[in-house]
């Protein structure tokens, strides 16, 4: 009996024993297949409906993934995601170093996706992402795909930097991929700082030499005005679009709606049209009728010439305007028109 | 026989009119020009104050928006308490536990202004309520800003200019947004302040007036004593004095202005609780110290220089100039080491580094007004002023004086700042009417010749007719603008709200004051209410009960606990609400009317300000595929936070319109996510008209027994 038992427990054993090195032989071949696929690739795979399946929706996956979601297609009028797919193929530059460290690599494996909107439908769904592009790494094992806590948080915003750090935290300091710079990339700063540092001090030289002549500094506060007057400050705050572009209809517009916000091209139109017109203004107020050289009927002929010039950008401007507030910036109130 | 009548009163009328112009002919051309000059400042007068009535007119007598709360309810405090009481008050109504040192923590000069109005009121006895001064002083000293903006661009140029400036500010919206009749803020007072100071400067420095010197120290001092803006005042300034030195500007006449503005100025401003010893210990006021000692250098060096030879001088000069940067470069590294100097504080860093606010300060990158101007703000605000502020600019540098040299700093200096926060859109509208109006009326004077000298060789009469036409014009829709603005935008109390319905009436909210009133009269005189901190002012004033964090914004991690309790889950937040002995909890909610400045839209403020405390409060945890929703698909988090449930418990229930489901938003135009759930350690109090104000009740401890 006692034989028996021992038979039974042994076989129990053995069968065990060959499940886990089916399981372990599986694996590597999983991990070699996609070896191989990221070597041939460039680093940066781009995966197809059934390799989906494959690779990343299979259970206990023995290397862990960062899904780049996004898509190629136009049709979607996505414009980071052209830009984050191309940061990511920038970033294989980092990775391939460690993808052809092998020792390190097949300890800690992990492989780069893109999965594009129109062949990973099903795996848009499943992580419930209504919204493109979105960097999501997942862990290598037994838990489900998620993206709770999972997400890169600004995937318009992919550096070397920020995605090495991102996978250093995500992996709990298991993966660390060393980001391999350029000569230029490593002392582009400095580079940088020193060639500002000379244009500033030119700036200056320049400044100082017509330090004499007040219209230069008329100028220059010009320069600073037209800058505020255009939003400079909101844009490098919030940064916002260069226009509003609208994915269900095409349609482009230059200004968006309600005054607490605004395109760069809107901010930048008004502000370079305010100037013009005190430019304008300028010239009929003072530099013409100050002018002693010309003729009366050419004095005439320019005034009238840049009065209209002054009033159709004045209209120009309260048109604009209306784009926002929904009424022109000239207007007269009911109460006089009846 | 009527139309006998009519006639004869036309023909009377004619003649008394035809009497009147020949009298007036009679008149001297210089009195002619005053009374004509008198007649126009007083309907400028009168105009100020009546545009900033519109509130009143449509709602009632009432106190304006948050602030002004408190400093309305200081004030009745400084009436009936007397002025030493007032600095010494201690208010434990506020900021429970803690309480605020009310005397050591503002700027008098509001309260005092106002009591002082109040009191010269009753001694003569016209028996004014404070209520109605409180709501009335921003429109009279609007009046008195657009007399002081007369004589300030009178002084900068001429008496024309000085008119048009006058004119301009009395209706330009951006200060129009600040001073409507019941707006009791600080800002009300203080731009007049701050004009009245740069008048008293401009004349002192074109003078050299030891008398205006000393008026333009006293005004500086009621600046100080009214608004943390003056701190603008005291590095405009020396930036001026600096630039008169740098552009070989020097005089007796600014060495007399300035030292006596600084010493007595300095001395004056720290006899103000809140401003203490700032002005010689914090870097803000460090520009104005540094300039003082170099005029006194630069006058020192200008004697010596007539006492030596030229080369000696130069070796003295030299001297003098190492020997002074090494020694101010000493004080500053070990002042700043010791900690004896303050660094800038964080509005001000704010003001000259955009994103610090954003990135360091989330209390005050939260506030709307504190965000960065839009280009439209700029139209809204200044209208026809944006394009000719750099008209007014060019005529300036055109002509360079003293104090268009002043003119221009003020100018560049605060379209920088109104361009960093809309708030200081305030600082630039005065500057704007002034470079606009030198524009104007160096237009009109050039174009005006024209017109009243004979048709020549060299004089087109009809540009002169075409220029003056489409400036009237333009003046005219400026006019139409402002007041349009004023109506429709800058008169709502905020405390009452109003809609205009299909018909154009309008239908009027008075949930606010609905719900202060009930608080006031239904619970204990101790209750403590948690609110976000923009309620507490109002809740303070009106339903006169104690309340966890306010306005003033003082303390941050104490806001920040407020934050994490309506960002946690009911059962967490219970154990920080009674930690905090917190017995009723309120919050606003826009969802039923369409209100859109309710609690909801202001939570991940509430969440990044309570997770700059507690690292495990992620916004993150609150958004879905990092947009904010509050439907289905809102994220777990969201919908269980106590601010969701206090806002939507039995909104479920409710019908918002025709043709959406029950639950239905109307703010985020979303049904929403979470609907028949209870509360555990809740229990609804008071839920105003149209469910704009929620009161909770923060149920005891259970019995152990």
């Amino acid at each position: 009996m006692n034989k028996l038992i021992l038979l039974l427990l042994v076989s129990i054993l053995l069968v065990l024993c060959s499940a886990n090195g089916q399981q372990a032989s599986t694996d590597k071949a999983l991990v070699s297949n996609l070896y191989n696929i990221a070597q041939s690739s460039g680093g940066l795979i781009t995966l197809t409906p059934p390799q989906i399946k494959q690779y990343i929706t299979i259970p206990n996956r023995p290397y862990e993934l960062v899904l780049l979601m996004s898509s190629d297609n136009s049709k979607y009028g996505c414009g980071i995601c052209s830009q984050s797919k191309a940061s990511l193929e920038s970033y294989m530059m980092s990775y391939i170093p460690y993808l052809n460290d092998q020792d390190t690599f097949f300890k800690k494996p992990i492989f780069f996706f893109f999965v594009d909107v129109d062949n990973g439908l099903e795996l848009f769904q499943k992580l419930q992402l209504q919204t493109i592009p979105h960097l999501v790494y997942a862990p290598s094992g037994n838990s489900p795909l998620t993206i709770k806590g999972q997400t890169y948080p600004r995937p318009d915003n992919i550096s070397p930097d920020l995605v090495s750090s991102f996978i250093k935290q995500k992996s709990g300091g298991k993966i660390e991929i060393n980001v391999v710079k350029s000569f230029m990339e490593l002392h582009f700063n400095k580079i940088a700082a020193v060639f500002g540092l000379i244009f500033a001090l030119r700036i200056i030289a320049f400044c100082w030499s017509k330090r004499q002549y007040p219209m230069f500094w008329f100028l220059i506060t010009l320069a600073i005005f037209g800058a505020v007057l255009s939003g400079v400050f909101f844009n490098f705050i919030h940064t916002p679009p260069l226009f509003d572009f609208n994915q269900q209809s095409g349609v482009i517009s230059y200004f968006s709606r309600g005054a607490r916000s605004q395109t760069v091209s809107e901010g930048a139109i008004m502000g370079s049209l305010t100037l013009f017109i005190s430019f304008v203004y300028i010239y009929l107020s003072d530099i013409l009728p100050n002018q002693s050289t010309i003729s009366k009927e050419k004095k005439m002929a320019f005034f009238f010439g840049a009065f209209t010039l002054f009033v159709i950008c004045l209209m120009a401007l309260s048109r604009c305007y209306q784009l926002k507030y929904y009424r022109p910036w000239f207007f007269i109130p009911e109460i006089f028109l009846n | 026989m009527s139309g006998k009548t009519a006639s004869g009163a036309s023909n009377s009328a004619g003649q008394s009119a035809n009497l009147a112009i020949a009298s007036m002919k009679s008149i001297p051309k210089e009195n002619q020009e005053f009374l004509l000059k008198v007649l126009i400042l007083s309907i400028i007068y009168v105009l100020a104050f009546s545009t900033r009535l519109f509130s009143v007119l449509r709602y009632e007598s009432v106190i304006h928006e948050f602030d002004p709360y408190f400093n309305f309810r200081s004030t009745k405090y400084l009436v009936k308490e007397g002025f030493y009481n007032f600095l010494n008050w201690f208010d434990e109504n506020s900021w429970y536990p803690l309480g605020r040192i009310v005397g050591g923590t503002i700027y008098p000069g509001l309260m005092a202004t106002a009591a002082l109005v109040h009191w010269v009121l009753n001694q003569i006895n016209l028996t004014v309520d404070i209520r109605n001064v409180c709501v009335l002083l921003s429109p009279w000293f609007a009046s008195n800003t657009a007399m002081v903006t007369y004589k300030f661009a009178k002084e900068i140029k001429d008496t024309q200019t000085g008119l048009v400036a006058a004119a301009m500010i009395a209706i330009v919206p951006g200060y129009i947004s600040r001073s409507v009749a019941g707006s009791f803020d600080n800002e009300g007072i203080a731009i007049f302040a701050l004009i009245f100071t740069y008048y008293c400067w401009i004349k002192s420095v074109n003078t050299g007036s030891l008398l205006w010197s000393c008026v333009c120290s006293l005004a500086y001092f009621y600046m100080a004593s009214a608004w943390g803006g003056y701190v603008f005042i005291i590095n405009l300034i020396p930036l001026h004095a600096l630039a008169l030195l740098v552009t070989g500007r020097y005089s007796h006449r600014l060495y007399i202005a300035y030292s006596t503005l600084f010493v007595i100025g300095t001395i004056l401003s720290m006899q103000i609780s809140f401003i203490g010893f700032q002005p010689v210990q914090s870097s803000e006021h460090l520009a104005a110290i540094g300039i003082f000692g170099l005029l006194q250098l630069f006058a020192g060096l200008n004697w010596v220089k007539s006492h030596l030879s030229a080369e000696g001088f130069k070796k003295l000069q030299r001297l003098t100039i190492i020997s002074v940067l090494s020694v101010a470069g000493a004080v500053l590294f070990v002042g700043t080491v010791t900690g004896y100097i303050s660094p800038f504080t964080g509005r001000f860093y704010s003001l000259l580094d955009p994103t610090y606010a954003r990135d360091h300060i989330p209390i005050i990158a939260s506030v709307s007004e504190h965000q960065p101007t839009t280009w439209a703000s700029y139209f809204f605000d200044l209208h026809i002023l944006v394009f000719l502020f750099p008209a007014g600019l060019y005529f300036c540098f055109s002509k360079l004086t003293d104090s268009n040299i002043f003119l221009i700093l003020y100018g560049v200096t605060s379209i920088y700042f109104s361009g960093v926060m809309v708030r200081l859109m305030l600082v630039l509208a005065p500057v704007a009417c002034v470079l606009a109006a030198i524009a104007v009326s160096s237009t009109l004077t050039t174009y005006m010749k024209k017109l009243k000298s004979p048709a020549s060789e060299s004089n087109n009469k009809e540009s002169g007719g075409v220029m003056v036409g489409v400036l009237t014009i333009l003046l005219i829709l400026y006019a139409f603008h402002c007041t349009w603005v004023t109506s429709e935008a800058y008169s709502s109390p905020s405390i009452v709200l109003s809609a205009k319905q299909h018909d154009g009436s309008r239908v009027i909210f008075d949930d606010f004051r609905e719900a202060y009133r009930w608080i006031g009269q239904n619970t204990a005189d101790d209750a403590r209410i948690m609110s976000w901190w923009d309620y507490g002012y109002q809740l303070s004033a009106m339903a006169n009960r104690t309340v966890l964090v306010d306005n003033n914004t003082w303390n941050n991690s104490h806001i920040a606990q407020v934050g994490k309790a309506f960002a946690s889950t009911e059962e967490d937040a219970y154990k920080i609400m009674k930690d905090l002995d917190v017995d009723y909890v309120l919050v606003i909610f826009g969802g039923l009317t369409g209100y859109s400045s309710d609690d909801i839209n202001k939570f991940l403020w509430m969440v990044r300000i309570g997770g700059s405390t507690d690292p495990s409060i992620m916004e993150e945890n609150y958004l879905t595929d990092r947009q904010y929703r509050i439907d289905k698909g809102a994220s777990p988090t969201m919908l269980n936070s106590l601010m969701y449930k206090l806002c939507y418990y039995r909104f479920s229930e409710v019908h918002t319109d025709y043709q959406r489901p029950a639950g239905f938003d109307r703010v985020r135009n979303v049904e929403i996510g979470y609907k028949g759930f209870g509360l555990t350690y809740l229990e609804e109090a008071f839920t105003s008209v149209h469910w704009l104000v929620r009161v909770y009740k923060v149920k005891d401890f259970e019995n152990r027994a």
